[in-house]
């Protein structure tokens, strides 16, 4: 992931954790691989612009997804061992991707880039490993307390096209997460 | 009795915090999983006060259950688009095609039923 791309994650990572009330710190990647004891979930969304194509996928536990499902559901408490609670925990981590995605382009728009989001894919078990496997970039990875979330980010630009970002278009100037605009 | 607001998006989980968010202030939630279902409640029940609608959705989007409800003449009640997108031009799209108000998530619950309240002030819960 190039530097500016890793930054544009990260800012956006930790602004739509910070926005769920459950703080998240970038930390240097110490383990990809997920012992099979670890109950996993992710989520994986493409997106596509004239410019720029790719996507990103989203892996934690389904402790961590459960965590920072909104404030009234963290109450009751799911299990990796029930059936319906995955149902939860797949959707949520499944929301949780396209939300990332959503911030990303947000950045990616203040920089004069445009792209359309595909529909988010929820994956959980061994799923999530073969999907990790099939990535040959290193993920940029997040703490918040005990937990880990790595987050993977493709970007390739279109044949013939050089990237440059800048900040053209004040963020300012495009709604933030949160916002209500009213016609 | 309560003012209802259809809820529509394709998470779960959303529609449960939106739902839990809506009933605490005092409102009825009905809820639908995908434009279509959403298009088939407005059809069957036309006594919405406001409708909360999710943009990518799998089968029937949001945009689209909206082009729907405009060509049945269906679109009576404020409707808002909840969503991640930020795209102008789906923006625009949504305001031609007579949505209220956009709003990006992630949001927080207390502004969406600040802005539930707003946009129904003036109308009448069902009898």
């Amino acid at each position: 992931m190039s530097e500016v791309f890793e930054r544009i994650v990260s800012e956006a990572t930790m602004e739509l954790f910070a926005a769920l009330g459950v703080p998240v710190q970038p930390s240097a990647v110490v383990r990809v691989s997920i012992p099979d004891d670890v109950s996993v979930a992710a989520g994986v969304i493409e997106y596509r612009g004239r410019q720029l194509v790719g996507k990103l996928l989203l892996v934690s536990t389904f402790d961590f997804i459960a965590s920072c499902r909104p404030k009234h559901s963290r109450a009751e408490p799911l299990s990796p061992a029930s059936p319906r609670d995955w149902i939860f925990v797949r959707d949520w981590a499944k929301e949780l991707t396209n939300q990332l995605l959503g911030c990303v382009k947000r950045a990616l728009a203040a920089n004069g880039i445009s792209v359309a989001i595909g529909l988010p894919i929820p994956l959980s078990g061994d799923v999530v490993r073969n999907e990790i496997a099939s990535w040959n970039t290193s993920p940029q990875q997040f703490i918040c307390g005990r937990h880990r979330m790595q987050i993977w980010f493709q970007a390739v630009t279109a044949s013939g096209v050089e990237l440059v970002l800048t900040s053209k278009h004040p963020p300012q100037l495009l709604p933030k997460a949160g916002s209500v605009t009213i016609f | 009795m309560s003012k209802k607001v259809l809820v529509v998006d394709d998470s779960l989980v959303v529609r449960q915090q939106i739902a839990w968010a809506l009933t605490q202030a005092g409102y009825g939630v009905v809820q639908a999983c995908d434009g279509q279902e959403g298009f088939e409640k407005v059809q069957a029940t036309g006594d919405f006060a406001m409708i909360i609608c999710d943009v990518n959705m799998p089968g029937t989007d949001g945009l689209q259950m909206l082009s729907s409800m405009k060509e049945h003449g269906l679109t009576r009640c404020p409707i808002v688009m909840l969503t991640a997108e930020v795209e102008p031009e789906l923006v625009q799209q949504a305001r031609s095609l007579g949505a209220a108000g956009w709003m990006v998530k992630p949001f927080r619950e207390e502004t969406l039923v600040a802005t539930v309240d707003r946009l129904t002030r003036n109308s009448k819960a069902p009898v």
